[in-house]
């Protein structure tokens, strides 16, 4: 696992065992000197309260020579150490009492103290009074009485038990002092050791590890810069192809944004022609309109004639009836006629002129029967004509309705024209709008490749660049390797020559 | 144009020959000329003497009765004359026709009319047209023929038709005739 480290992990790594090392000794050694200087304190501690307790018996002594010079000589000068030594013993006892607050033996002691001290400070006081009141004598009597020297032996007896205290903490603090410093010097000597060996033991793998990573790094670099180099000259010759076919591509869209161009142009045209055929077919659809409406008015014509025709056929039949009355009449004449002829012959001679009469009579008859045939002629004619122009006029008016049928389907083809030549229009518009839209595209692909072509360029010369950075890159590899295993160096120089031929 | 000509030709034709009819003198000429009637017989064109003619008439109605003979046709009033009428056609050898809407009224003793589908016209013609009676036809009812305008009309002989019904009719008896 820790071959595949990091190289800086490594580093740390020995760097941290160093540290901690280095750490480990440094407060083992603080806390060492801290006993020491804790033993040492202790001890000093120690003196300051054996000062203090000869400097309480000092001040005693000096309280108890000044009394006595005042009551040997009665001289108040003697009482001026007396005086002094007052509050300071005041003052050292307190000293003690704070010094030795963490003993209670010594509270104890210095319970038991105090009131020796302020009887003998009393007995110091009357003794003084006495001197001053009463003279040398009575004073005389009252110190060979003894209790001043009692209390001050007693006083003598206490504080050197104290001081025996005092010195047994004092023996004792010397001894862990000394065993401090002795384990703070063991603690620094093999602290040290130990961590020089470390140092030196995580210097030694760390640089054997770096060194055999390193190694194989620089070789895969080696590797890989010849693997850069070979692909930079391929790169390099795909550039060169690239740029020549981005040339060709910008030939190619030049002639392409040419057509383009063309094609728009037709479209424009054909977007016009469009239109001027959108306005033919709309003045085509209003005459189409009006040739209905013409055809409309003929058909109208034409049923008025059909009309006008029937009514003549109908008015020759009643010709005809009228006729038919007339040729009855000019029969029944010609039979009245005849019969007269008839019975003027049987009158005899007085018929004759009667005959004569009736015989004309017949004549017109007859001619009037002949000409009442004629009318029948005329009238049969006159009605087959009337049958014929019927017939002939409503075959008219079915070719005009048929004709106005099929003048409908040509306006509305001519509609369907026109609304198709809209669309056609319409449709024309937007291929020109497209056909532009894809020249202004075109244009713009044809700046895109330049840009790309020029990028082509510099992708060539940056390839250069790259395939001189990988040449360098191999050099300095081999550099690096050099720096790193010797030993090695020799060993990849092949491979470098073979880079090199690459 | 010129049937407008034609009528006022003919108009003027017709006022001259009316005004020339008042202009002639009576008799003269007429009286070498006979006077016939074409009639039409099953479609074919016969002449009748208007002599032998009592009178002639049209459209007239018939009243159906029973006979022997299948040629007559009914029963007609002539001037307050009952009088029966024979089919000429069917009296000619034709057989039934649909229409015979003439009548000639026969100049008879006793009163007899004949009927026939068409009546075409008056004639008048010169006796150099008329021709001699036909007896090789073998019929005594149709004897000689009248010419005019080129057409040869038969001539019916009606006295020998009445005769002919007579005969029949006296043959049949007056038992049957009842």
């Amino acid at each position: 696992m820790a071959i595949n480290w990091t190289f800086g992990r490594k580093l740390v790594f020995g760097f941290g065992i160093a540290v901690l090392t280095l750490l480990v000794i440094g407060v083992s050694g603080y806390r060492s000197a801290e006993r020491v200087i804790e033993s040492d304190r202790w001890v000093s501690h120690t003196h300051e309260v054996r000062t203090k307790m000869a400097d309480l018996m000092s001040f005693l002594k000096d309280a108890e020579t000044a009394a006595r010079g005042f009551v040997i000589t009665g001289d108040e000068a003697f009482l001026e150490p007396y005086r002094a030594a007052l509050p300071e013993l005041t003052k050292v006892t307190a000293d003690l009492r704070g010094l030795t607050v963490d003993n209670d033996a010594q509270q104890r002691r210095l319970a038991a103290l105090q009131p020796l001290l302020d009887s003998k400070l009393a007995v110091l006081k009357r003794t003084i009074e006495l001197r001053r009141t009463q003279g040398f004598e009575p004073t005389y009597k009252f110190v060979a009485a003894g209790e001043g020297r009692e209390l001050m032996t007693e006083i003598r007896q206490l504080v050197g038990r104290m001081d025996d205290e005092e010195s047994t903490l004092l023996k004792r603090r010397h001894v862990e002092a000394e065993l401090s410093a002795e384990n703070t010097k063991t603690v620094i000597l093999w602290g040290s050791l130990f961590g020089v060996a470390l140092v030196a033991g995580g210097g030694a793998l760390i640089s054997r590890s770096l060194a055999t990573q390193i190694g194989a790094a620089v070789h895969h670099i080696q590797s890989s810069s010849a693997e850069l180099q070979s692909a930079a000259n391929q790169q390099a010759s795909g550039a060169k192809e690239q740029s020549s076919a981005m040339n060709e591509i910008s030939t190619t869209i030049s002639e392409l944004l040419a057509t383009s161009r063309q094609i728009a142009e037709s479209a424009r045209r054909v977007s016009e022609i469009a239109e001027q055929t959108a306005t033919a077919a709309k003045t085509g659809d209003l005459t189409v309109e009006k040739g209905r409406e013409s055809i409309n008015g003929i058909r109208r014509q034409v049923d008025v004639i059909v009309h006008h025709m029937l009514d003549l056929g109908k008015k020759s039949q009643q010709i005809g009836s009228v006729l038919e009355i007339v040729s009855e009449l000019a029969e029944q004449t010609n039979i009245l006629a005849i019969n007269a002829t008839i019975e003027a012959a049987g009158a005899g001679e007085a018929g004759r002129r009667f005959g004569v009469v009736a015989d004309e009579i017949r004549k017109l008859a007859d001619r009037v029967g002949g000409s009442t045939k004629e009318i029948r002629g005329l009238i049969d004619d006159v009605r087959s004509a009337v049958n014929t122009t019927v017939m002939t006029t409503e075959t008219g008016s079915k070719a005009v309705e048929a004709g106005a049928e099929q003048f409908g389907r040509v306006a509305a083809a001519f509609s369907q024209i026109s609304g198709q030549v809209s669309t056609t229009t319409e449709a024309a518009r937007e291929i020109e709008l497209s056909t532009k839209q894809q020249s202004t595209a075109v244009e713009q692909v044809n700046v895109a490749i330049t840009n790309v072509s020029q990028a082509t360029k510099e992708a060539e010369i940056s390839t250069g660049q790259t395939l001189r950075t990988a040449v360098e890159l191999s050099h300095l590899s081999r550099e690096l390797l050099r720096l790193v295993q010797p030993q090695l160096e020799s060993a990849a120089r092949p491979g470098t020559s073979d880079s090199k031929r690459n | 144009m010129s049937s407008s000509t034609s009528i006022e030709q003919k108009l003027s034709i017709l006022r001259q020959d009316f005004d020339q009819s008042f202009a002639r003198a009576a008799g003269g000429a007429e009286q070498a000329e006979l006077d016939f009637l074409a009639i039409r017989v099953a479609g074919d064109p016969y002449a009748i003497r208007l002599s032998e003619v009592q009178s002639l008439h049209a459209d007239r109605k018939l009243v159906a009765a029973p006979s022997l003979l299948p040629e007559l046709l009914g029963l007609s009033g002539f001037r307050s004359i009952l009088t029966p009428v024979y089919d000429l056609a069917q009296l000619l050898g034709y057989g039934p026709q649909q229409t015979a809407r003439w009548l000639v009224v026969a100049q008879s003793a006793s009163p007899i009319a004949f009927a026939f589908g068409d009546f075409d016209s008056h004639l008048r013609v010169s006796p150099g047209r008329v021709s001699a009676p036909e007896t090789e036809h073998g019929n005594a009812v149709v004897g000689g023929a009248v010419q005019n305008d080129g057409i040869t009309l038969p001539l019916l002989h009606l006295p020998s038709l009445v005769e002919a019904i007579a005969q029949r009719i006296k043959a049949f008896g007056p038992s049957q005739e009842r």
